[in-house]
């Protein structure tokens, strides 16, 4: 494989995923008292296929499981999975590979079949992150983790909910490989510096509690910086927020400052 | 009929795209500022109308499985005319049009039209899946995989099924057929594809349905092909122009385009 043809896979690989391949799940109802969001595990094999092929792929596991007490005295099953995820082709029976990834997943369930599959689907869907597919979950863009768990989950007893463990960084492929897999580092593009959805949704909030129609916030926001709110820039954006926050009479500017990514 | 709302956050449409390519000021006072414009042209509401009376034409169909009376749809272009003729804005020529009156206008959209409906019957009833499909999806920057804030916004005219397959049929109205160049390089499709597939739509065909406005009108079918590459072209033009736009890039581009321009009475003054 060229670096051009390695260029182009690590891009399928990594391009975004559509909307209705995340998975959200609320904290109140996972009992994990926090919200998560992430892709899909079948849309991540899906992906390996579309772009590997079928057989250009492989995942080796082990996966350990330990018998815990939650805190109301029941027992679940902590399970972890350390997981290889190989890249590579089928030549005469051996399965030849040209790139690897390791990651640990973890899972805790009532069931132990549940936390055996969710460790696994932690881990596997890590692992590809590391070849870009789905890494959005892992960049900031979406929660790290979105398996969502069974309703029966409990917190453990030792008051640690761990869903998922630090990977171990990507390594190469053995120098037998017919060529070494050095993906493509990305390139940097200019920040941008227009607001954030949220921000231009905290001033149509803001607005219309203080009871602004929106042509006259439009016409408000137009005076003061001189354009249109969804072209404020993010700092126009915290000044317009913070103005207006103070004319509602609440002190929520900051919950609309929270960059992407910063939701927790 | 009138296009669906655009949704309350930050979006970019192919029209926006376009129009910074145009002429970033244009850009600049039609949707930074928010100029007030002078006048509608003429082919932009025209245009609206015969789209309107297409959209009425395939909603029955979709609808009741029968065709639309002909008097019934051109009514809904002269309706959709009237509105324009009478709204707060005044519609006003290209230079480059005739001295048109508006009553030879709206001939000229019957005639259109009339030449549609014969087209329209002889290929027969297609299968609509839907008419004026709205949609929004994320968009992101093929070089670094950057999820842009702006999703992607836009209004297909009609997805019909075709052999198991859904096709994307764009409706347009112009002086004459469409160029190689036209149907080669339109941003548009690529935008339709991209959108079709992150909606869950799968791989759509793509066809321009164009009725010129020639003496003798006369319809042309377009099928149209983009490739993987057409699509990282077009996402790095939105790109380009959404990074461009965030730096303030906003000269003018003087040109034949002013002559048809709504704010080239503002243009020239200065910011706002």
């Amino acid at each position: 494989m060229t670096q051009d043809e390695k260029k182009k896979v690590y891009a399928a690989l990594a391009a975004p995923f559509p909307e209705h391949c995340i998975q959200r799940t609320e904290g109140r109802v996972t009992g994990r008292g926090y919200d998560t969001a992430g892709i899909g595990y079948q849309f991540i094999c899906n992906r390996l296929n579309e772009v590997l092929g079928i057989g250009g792929w492989r995942a080796h596991r082990t996966v350990t499981v330990k018998g815990i007490t939650t805190a109301k005295g029941r027992t679940a099953f902590e399970a972890i999975c350390d997981l290889t995820l190989e890249l590579g082709s089928w030549e005469n029976g051996e399965f030849l590979v040209i790139a690897e990834s390791l990651a640990d997943g973890g899972h805790t369930s009532m069931s132990e079949a549940d936390a055996r599959k969710g460790a696994y689907t932690n881990a596997l869907k890590k692992a590809a992150a590391m070849f870009g597919c789905g890494r959005q979950a892992y960049e900031g863009t979406l929660d790290d983790d979105s398996v969502p768990a069974e309703s029966t989950f409990e917190q453990p007893q030792n008051g640690v909910t761990v869903s998922t463990l630090p990977a171990q960084p990507q390594r190469m492929a053995p120098a037998t490989a017919a060529t070494p897999a050095v993906l493509p580092s990305r390139p940097t593009a200019p920040s941008r510096n227009r607001l954030s959805s949220k921000q231009l949704a905290a001033i149509w909030a803001i607005g219309r509690k203080i009871g602004y129609e929106q042509s006259t916030l439009r016409t408000h926001i137009k005076t003061t910086f001189g354009v249109q709110p969804e072209f404020l820039s993010r700092e126009q954006a915290s000044q317009a927020i913070g103005a207006l926050s103070k004319q509602a009479g609440n002190g929520h500017a900051e919950e609309y400052e929270r960059q992407p990514g910063q939701e927790g | 009929m009138a296009r669906p709302q655009m949704p309350e956050g930050l979006y970019v449409s192919v029209s926006q795209v376009k129009s910074f390519l145009m002429c970033p000021r244009k850009y600049e006072l039609h949707y930074i500022l928010r100029e007030e414009p002078a006048f509608v042209p003429v082919a932009l509401a025209f245009g609206s109308a015969i789209h309107a009376a297409l959209a009425a034409h395939y909603g029955a169909i979709k609808a009741t499985g029968e065709l639309l009376r002909r008097d019934l749809v051109l009514d809904v272009f002269r309706d959709e005319w009237a509105k324009a003729v009478e709204g707060p804005v005044p519609l006003q020529s290209d230079e480059d049009d005739d001295e048109s009156s508006m009553d030879q206008i709206v001939d000229k959209g019957v005639s259109m039209l009339h030449a549609f409906s014969e087209y329209a019957g002889k290929m027969g009833k297609p299968d609509v899946e839907s008419v004026e499909q709205s949609f929004a999806v994320s968009i992101y920057d093929p070089a670094t995989g950057e999820v842009f804030e702006e999703q992607l916004v836009g209004a297909v005219d009609l997805i019909v099924r075709e052999d198991g397959h859904r096709v994307i049929v764009e409706h347009k109205t112009a002086a004459k057929k469409y160029s190689l160049d036209q149907i080669r390089f339109d941003l548009q499709p690529t935008a339709y594809q991209l959108s079709a597939r992150a909606m869950g739509l799968g791989e759509v065909g793509l066809r321009y349905q164009v009725i010129t406005k020639t003496k003798v009108p006369a319809i042309q079918i377009a099928e149209l092909h983009r490739d993987e590459q057409d699509e990282q072209d077009f996402l790095r033009t939105v790109g380009g122009v959404l990074r461009a736009v965030d730096a303030g890039v906003s000269y003018p581009i003087r040109g034949w385009q002013c002559r048809s321009c709504p704010y080239e009475h503002t243009c020239r003054g200065g910011a706002s």
